[in-house]
């Protein structure tokens, strides 16, 4: 049944590289409309929503192992454990 | 799968949120729901990785709070141990008294009181065991089901959340909160008092017979508990010498050793067999049973209440002409006793030393003590008239001493419905609202999915 498991991991796995891929897509859209000779506002508004969310979203994918090693911590404190 | 395998799954199943969450966030796409729907996941992610790296303590919180409040499970079980032994043998009780009357009173003597009163023996039978169940569930397996739910509620999406924060505080209410059972249903519940079953009972009568074999009527029949010298029944022969039974619920003992007294107009005579096991009775079809009791120093006279009391040694015969009767006893030089009631007319050919009257029960009852001189002179007795008042003593040995009351039925069956079906239920019932109250603040307020309408 560890099957589960090692599934669930590599779906975890997968859909961590495809978020790594949409944030250089988001980001990529994102200065496309931004840049865009567009006089738009409310698109270079979107391009530049685009461009902080997945800036945020990279920067949580990238701390996203230590929160869990932080939640760890903070609950082996709360529980007294070495 | 076993706890680490399951954590494991629970934590992966975490930083899957959480990946997830991310990639919503990242999305090229302008719905600003689909944004708060990512950051969300995250947090639900962050939460449940919480709740698997506290695994440890939620395992160790039922125990915890169970010894708090010194909760036994020992002293559950056998609480439901002893009441289900109770209630089981009331219920063998009721079914053997209840196929002995549906074969003498018929379906409907046994629907009327006897059904209702099994029924409410069941469902609290019912009742006990789905609580015994339920704590052995809870007792062997609320590690397995605290990690569940931690498992379902580290699902993506909440899918799972509620329910698995509900498992969660289940464990910990239930395995803290359900030992404490008998301690509510003691405190508040009604005694019972449970109906005296009697059902060593078998349709049978006892046949009197003097010392020459002849059947003496109006002879007082008592049986005696040899240890308890309690009555156990006293009946009154019929002309045919048999003990007459007034309704099919009354007999005789059937499994139990007891002791014999009859009585003949207020005297008591020299009985065979003085102490009757189950093995004298003479069985016949249909369980029914028969006696038969010698009275060895009794001879009949009349019919009509007569009775010469002798010496218990030597044989004794009779020559009857007309109704003067002669009497040669085998004997001499013994004092013999002839009782009648008043209400009889006889006269008595030999040496009367005395005549006294006794009231027994209401009846005046003649006792003359004669002196037998030799075995060639007979006493004669001539029997002018007799006219006997009915003897009716009937003190039943029945198949229930109370089950021709059926309120005493209905009330200890709405007794035992309480005690063991409403009372439980009513603690499950508070332990289930703690339950869901832990477990809302478990999940938190929303349980549902975090994605509003467009």
């Amino acid at each position: 049944m560890s099957n589960i498991t090692e599934f669930v991991q590599s779906l975890a796995v997968q859909v961590t590289l495809v978020s790594w891929s949409v944030f250089l897509l988001a980001w990529s859209i994102g200065w496309m409309l931004r840049g865009s000779p567009i006089p738009l506002a409310r698109v270079r508004r979107a391009g530049q929503s685009f461009i902080e969310d997945a800036v945020w979203a990279a920067f949580w994918l990238s701390v996203g192992s230590l929160v869990f090693a932080l939640v760890s911590k903070i609950a082996q404190v709360l529980q007294g454990a070495p | 799968m076993n706890n680490q395998e399951i954590l494991l799954l629970s934590a992966s199943l975490s930083v899957l949120t959480y990946s997830f969450g991310s990639l919503l966030l990242g999305l090229p796409l302008p719905f600003p729901s689909l944004k708060k729907l990512g950051s969300t996941l995250m947090k639900d992610a962050v939460f449940s990785m919480f709740t698997v790296a506290l695994s440890s303590l939620l395992l160790s919180l039922p125990v915890t709070i169970y010894e708090k409040i010194s909760a036994d499970w020992g002293v559950f079980e056998e609480w439901i141990a002893k009441r289900a032994l109770i209630l089981s043998s009331l219920k063998a009780g009721a079914s053997l008294a209840s196929s002995l009357l549906s074969k003498v009173a018929g379906e409907l003597a046994l629907d009327s009181f006897l059904e209702p009163f099994v029924k409410s023996i069941n469902y609290s039978l019912l009742t006990l065991y789905l609580a015994l169940s339920l704590s052995i569930i809870i007792r062997h397996h609320y590690a397995k089901l605290i990690l569940l739910g931690i498992l379902l509620s580290s699902i993506p999406l909440r899918l799972a959340r509620g329910a698995g924060c509900y498992l969660i505080a289940f464990s910990i209410v239930f395995y803290a909160g359900l030992p404490l059972m008998p301690l509510f249903v003691e405190n508040f519940s009604t005694p019972v008092d449970y109906p005296d079953i009697n059902t060593d009972v078998a349709q049978g009568v006892i046949r009197v017979l003097d010392r020459r074999g002849v059947p003496v009527p109006n002879a007082v029949v008592s049986g005696y508990d040899l240890e308890t010298n309690r009555l156990l029944f006293k009946y009154t022969t019929n002309a045919l010498g048999v003990t007459t039974i007034k309704s099919p619920l009354d007999g005789l003992p059937v499994n139990r050793v007891f002791g014999l007294m009859v009585e003949v107009m207020g005297r008591q005579a020299v009985v065979n067999p003085r102490i009757v096991e189950p093995s004298f009775y003479k069985r016949f079809i249909g369980e029914r049973v028969e006696l038969d009791v010698l009275l060895e120093d009794v001879l009949l006279i009349d019919k009509n209440g007569v009775y010469l009391f002798i010496g218990s040694e030597k044989e004794a015969s009779i020559s009857e002409e007309q109704n003067i009767i002669k009497v040669y006893l085998g004997e001499s030089e013994q004092y013999v006793f002839l009782v009648h009631p008043l209400t009889c007319n006889v006269d008595i050919g030999g040496t009367v030393l005395t005549r006294s009257v006794n009231v027994w029960n209401d009846i005046p009852v003649v006792i003359n003590e004669i002196f037998v001189e030799s075995v060639e002179k007979p006493v004669i007795i001539t029997v002018n008239e007799c006219r006997l008042q009915n003897i009716d003593f009937y003190y039943p040995y029945t198949l229930s001493t109370s089950l021709s009351l059926k309120d005493r039925f209905t009330q200890t069956a709405s007794q035992i419905l309480l005690n063991f079906v409403v009372l439980p239920a009513v603690y499950i019932a508070i332990l289930l609202s703690i339950t869901s109250a832990l477990a809302y603040t478990l999940s938190g307020a929303r349980d549902r999915l975090p994605v509003k309408p467009w």
